[in-house]
């Protein structure tokens, strides 16, 4: 049958996952998970187009003392002192002398009813016993939290119709602390204040401050933060204005085979749609993915707090990496995992510079499992930096400073290897002088065996955990198609490089009626193949260059008299003549064989024509 | 849909690949058209959802923190285990004598 040349031609099948983001009705999408709940969310993720606030600094000069604030009972604010970071942007705080006195610097905030807060102070003693942090919504409505100097510790009290206030302390290097009061605000907002004060033991009273006798007591102060994301980690300083920073939702799905809608988290998060995302079966072979202070995970000259950020998922769930006060060494974390076997291994983690701008992964070589290989990431400017010969490493943006940091390397030996996560001060260089308060947020961690790119999250909580792959079909019977002339139009993408033959379609009735697409694991180039009666009708390469990794490409096939193919990456066409398209053909598989062979990509589009397209047409479709 | 999850442990590679999977020729000869010969098959999956485990430990083992050298040795399982988590109409009888319920699963699926 001769082709038409009436083009626009009408598709009977077009499913456009990007805009559309459904299934169409007449098609069938399954994924076996297991149904989430309330208390255990499911463990399969995906971007959406959702958003979070993922940082935030309601207070103003959160490091410059002597502006905004003001100073009570206190003499003029003495900056240029050496702050936990190492740099000179801290301020001394000295009372004034006289009975009766409450030394504090206050400023006042615009507070929500209702409403958790949580607020950070880095607190040091000079001649002073004690110092507080404190906010208040109006006098008699307040909370705060005193720091004991001598002893480490902190208490915490709450007045009016405060509720939920808690504390918690850290000791930094250099007799620095880091202290943090978190409460939940009633109703009475007439007269908010937010004060660091110097005691000398007396608690803070309703008003938010200590009154005492004082004469001259000194503290250093540093960095104070006031935020609803109730984080734990001094993550947004401000000068002449608030920061409220938000980023896009990396969203565990809320459906047992939920079909994941994906959005480029690089960008706005919500204006690059990519499509759905069909992906192969994968194992999370670390078994606390966001947890580094579980017994899994062993830390070197390093402290892991738990739970102390906002992670790509919204949650308070993500964990610091802290160096320690060490010179001159290495500081990290490391984790085992098995490897399964001699083949591609995959490790990828979402990170956060949190005053350490580079995160290192070494493949260890414990049980012989690696050769000892290095890759770096900037967290700063989102580049890789040196990376071993054997590693290929890749950065993914994720918005708002976090990024997903993945390397892959083939193991040498199937037996338990060793991942060791270090804080870098510079690329390569992971021995350094420790501050006791530089680190990295982490959280997300995946190990996965046999596996040349890392796949979606896959969250862990005690045992590794697998997620099944996607299906999506359907019955060309319910499309009005069954066999005879057709053509295909794909557009999306892969994630990752590959080792298999990921498949964009595949029409079949059964492997010896089919039509299929996919990508030439040694070349990377697409390829069309098809078999009629079992006899191998077309099999070609159909593009002039490899597809790489994150790229968006089009391609169509089609099939009457002849196979024509082309892409939009090098506007290849590739021409067999004489070939008769299978008459029947029951099934259409977006993004696998209907077995395997999965996509590990996004289908943005894809249309079945039921008649052959020209040459011409099929490159201006795929232009 | 509902699932049945299946955590199997088999004695060996061999009796799993028997009994999760069928060899299926997919080319043949076809020089002789009265005496097709099989020349090439695959195993293909008897389930859609077939997760096959490293070697399970049933004791950790013991390292040197900075050097990481191998101070006591870990003790595996010597069978070969094998999650299925199987759909609504996938006949499973051949699977119930490999079940076993651990306690603790070494992987679970998400």
């Amino acid at each position: 049958m001769a082709y038409t040349d009436n083009f626009p031609q009408r598709p009977v099948f077009m499913a456009d996952f990007a805009n559309g983001g459904r299934i169409d009705p007449r098609a069938t999408f399954s994924r076996s998970d297991t149904p989430p709940t309330y208390a255990a969310p499911s463990a399969v993720h995906y971007w959406s187009n959702e958003k979070h606030l993922s940082s935030e600094n309601i207070l103003l000069q959160s490091q410059t003392l002597n502006t905004t604030w003001a100073a009570v009972d206190i003499a003029d604010p003495t900056g240029s002192q050496t702050a936990p970071d190492g740099t000179s942007t801290a301020w001394l705080l000295t009372a004034q002398t006289g009975s009766s006195k409450a030394p504090y610097v206050r400023q006042s905030p615009t507070f929500s009813g209702s409403t958790q807060y949580t607020m950070v102070g880095h607190l040091k003693a000079g001649t002073a016993s004690h110092g507080y942090i404190s906010f208040r919504t109006q006098n008699g409505y307040s909370a705060y939290a005193l720091l004991d100097f001598s002893g480490g510790t902190v208490s915490h009290a709450g007045f009016g119709d405060f509720t939920g206030v808690t504390s918690s302390v850290t000791a930094l290097g250099s007799s620095w602390f880091k202290v943090t009061l978190t409460a939940t605000t009633g109703s009475n907002l007439s007269s908010s204040n937010v004060a660091v004060g110097i005691s000398d033991g007396t608690t803070p009273t309703s008003a938010g401050y200590a009154v005492w006798s004082a004469s001259g007591e000194t503290m250093y102060s540093w960095g104070i933060q006031l935020a609803t994301t109730n984080a734990k980690v001094y993550d947004s300083p401000t000068t002449t204005q608030i920061s409220r920073s938000y980023a896009s939702s990396l969203k565990s799905v809320a459906t047992a085979g939920q079909p994941r809608f994906e959005y480029d988290p690089s960008s706005d998060g919500q204006s690059v749609a990519k499509g759905i995302l069909i992906e192969s079966q994968s194992t999370n072979l670390v078994t606390y993915s966001s947890d580094i202070t579980q017994s899994f995970f062993t830390g070197f000259r390093s402290t892991q707090e738990s739970n102390v950020g906002i992670a790509p998922d919204g949650t308070l769930t993500a964990d610091l990496l802290r160096e320690d006060s060490s010179s001159g060494n290495s500081h990290g974390v490391y984790f085992e995992y098995a490897s399964g076997g001699t083949t591609a291994q995959t490790i990828s983690v979402y990170a956060k510079a949190a005053g350490r701008n580079h995160l290192s992964f070494r493949f260890d070589t414990t049980n012989g499992v690696f050769g000892s290989d290095f890759v770096y990431f900037n967290l700063s400017t989102g580049a890789v930096g040196t990376t071993d010969s054997d590693i290929t490493a890749s950065i993914v943006s994720c918005s708002n400073g976090w990024y997903r940091c993945i390397a892959t390397r083939t193991a040498l030996a199937s037996a338990n290897g060793r991942i060791v996560l270090y804080l870098a001060d510079a690329d390569n260089s992971t021995s350094y002088d420790g501050d006791s308060y530089s680190g990295v947020l982490l959280w997300g961690i995946q190990a996965e065996a046999n596996a040349s790119h890392a796949s979606s999250l896959i969250s862990t909580s005690g045992s590794t955990a697998t997620r099944a792959a996607d299906s999506l079909s359907v019955a060309t019977a319910d499309i009005g198609y069954t066999g005879g002339d057709v053509s295909l139009v794909f557009e999306g993408d892969f994630i990752g490089d590959s080792s298999g033959t990921p498949h964009l379609f595949s029409l079949r009735t059964s492997s010896s009626d089919r039509i299929e697409a996919f990508r030439n694991p040694s070349d990377d180039k697409l390829k069309v193949s098809a078999k009629a009666d079992d006899v191998l009708i077309a099999s070609a390469t159909a593009s002039a260059s490899g597809i790489a990794a994150n790229t968006k490409f089009k391609f169509g096939v089609s099939y009457g008299d002849n196979c024509n193919s082309s892409t939009d990456s090098d506007a290849g066409m590739t021409e067999i003549t004489g070939v008769v398209a299978p008459s029947s053909l029951s099934h259409l598989y977006v993004g696998y064989t209907g077995s395997g062979s999965h996509l590990d990509g996004h289908c943005a589009k894809i249309a079945l024509y039921s008649s052959e397209i020209s040459k011409t047409n099929l490159q201006a479709i795929t232009s | 849909m509902s699932y049945t999850d299946f955590y199997l442990a088999f004695p060996d590679k061999a009796t799993a690949d028997g009994v999760l999977y069928t060899d299926t020729p997919i080319a043949w000869d076809n020089t002789d058209p009265e005496n097709q010969v099989v020349t090439e098959t695959e195993l293909r999956p008897n389930f859609r959802n077939i997760d096959t485990l490293p070697l399970v430990m049933e004791q950790e083992g013991q390292y040197d923190i900075e050097t990481g050298e191998e101070l006591v040795a870990p003790v595996y399982s010597p069978l070969y285990h094998v999650n299925v988590r199987a759909l609504p109409g996938e006949d499973t009888s051949a699977l119930e004598a490999y079940a076993v319920t651990p306690n603790t699963p070494a992987r679970v699926w998400a």
